[in-house]
């Protein structure tokens, strides 16, 4: 979609004249892969929509500050998860919810069919990762679906290598287990 | 590393670790309204420049906020201080009181206690004054009999 590499966009940014046209650039190339990498930490479109309007927004006003000894995409990746799990916190905070029942809800969301199309199988498959713990669940959907590498992974949640792989292994097992004793 | 947490070197194999996984086809099933993609770079583009503007217009309002904070306890602390010195160091109080406030006084028969002590050293003060007064005038008459030559017994006999 866009011919300029990251570096090129974090440079055209810095300049005046063609700040807004990078920034333009920046969000068409990104915008799919951090909505839907939202979309599965928050299910809903309306909620994932907010969430990645709101990254975007951080992202401009902080780009200017960019340290480039670091990956842009990791970075963007960084600010999304941190917005969705603060997104989550704030949505069981607002409702007196506990953790179970927030993922019940996202559970419900995708059972009632609005907004996702997937067959029994995929149905039973998303359920399943909503049991997950919700740091555990990042991780299964960056290994499982974005394929995301270990040593990226550990820039964007800031854990050890050896931890995420842990945390993958232990997230695959309990998805076999849910399924099976579904 | 895999052994501080105990996972197998081949956990990444799903067939082996989770059979049902590795059968299941890997699909994204969330559905985006039509044209979402299309639009949402223009809408995030105005968001940008509408939290620019406000964040320009935030900062006022805080710089405002703790200019008002700072400045009423300022004057609070202005205030106390300027009373403080005023009435906390006395200036100089007439307690005398004047002529007329003594026939006002005298004149109502206010029922003023006198210190025996105090009404000694009165007089005292007084006869010392008086003696003091005529010891002048003394003096300035023996100054005019020196003057004058004039004999004192000679005065004393005519007496």
């Amino acid at each position: 979609m866009s011919e300029y590499t990251d570096k090129e966009l974090i440079e055209q940014f810095a300049n005046p004249d063609t700040s807004s046209y990078a920034f333009n650039l920046l969000v068409r190339k990104y915008q799919e892969r951090l909505y839907f990498h939202i979309r599965k930490i928050v299910i809903d479109h309306d909620d994932a929509d907010d969430v990645l309007q709101n990254v975007f927004i951080k992202v401009f006003q902080h780009l200017g500050k960019f340290r480039e000894d670091s990956n842009l995409y990791t970075w963007l990746y960084r600010i999304a998860t941190n917005e969705s799990l603060t997104f989550l916190k704030k949505k069981r905070a607002k409702y007196f919810l506990p953790m179970v029942d927030v993922e019940n809800q996202l559970s419900s969301a995708i059972g009632s069919g609005v907004g996702y199309s997937g067959d029994e199988i995929q149905l039973k498959l998303q359920k399943a990762i909503l049991k997950l713990p919700e740091k555990q669940r990042i991780v299964f959907n960056m290994k499982y679906y974005d394929e995301i590498k270990y040593e990226a992974m550990s820039k964007i949640l800031n854990t050890s290598v050896g931890a995420l792989k842990a945390s993958y292994h232990h997230a695959v097992k309990k998805i076999e287990s849910f399924v099976k004793d579904d | 590393m895999g052994e501080k947490y105990h996972i197998p070197n081949d956990h990444d194999n799903l067939q082996k670790h989770a059979p049902w996984l590795a059968k299941i086809e890997k699909r994204n099933e969330f559905q985006v309204p039509a044209g979402y993609f299309d639009s949402l770079p223009s809408i995030i583009q105005e968001r940008c420049i509408e939290s620019s503007r406000t964040t320009i217009s935030e900062k006022l309002e805080r710089f405002k906020f703790y200019l008002y904070r700072l400045a009423i306890p300022v004057s609070f602390a202005a205030i106390i201080v300027f009373f403080g010195l005023n009435y906390l160091n006395p200036a100089d109080v007439d307690n005398d009181l004047t002529a007329a406030e003594i026939s006002i006084i005298l004149e109502e028969d206010v029922n003023i206690s006198i210190e025996e002590t105090m009404l000694i050293e009165a007089l005292m003060e007084n006869e010392s004054a008086q003696s003091a007064e005529f010891a002048d005038e003394d003096e300035g008459l023996i100054d005019y009999l020196i003057d004058n030559d004039i004999d004192l017994s000679s005065i004393i006999n005519e007496l």
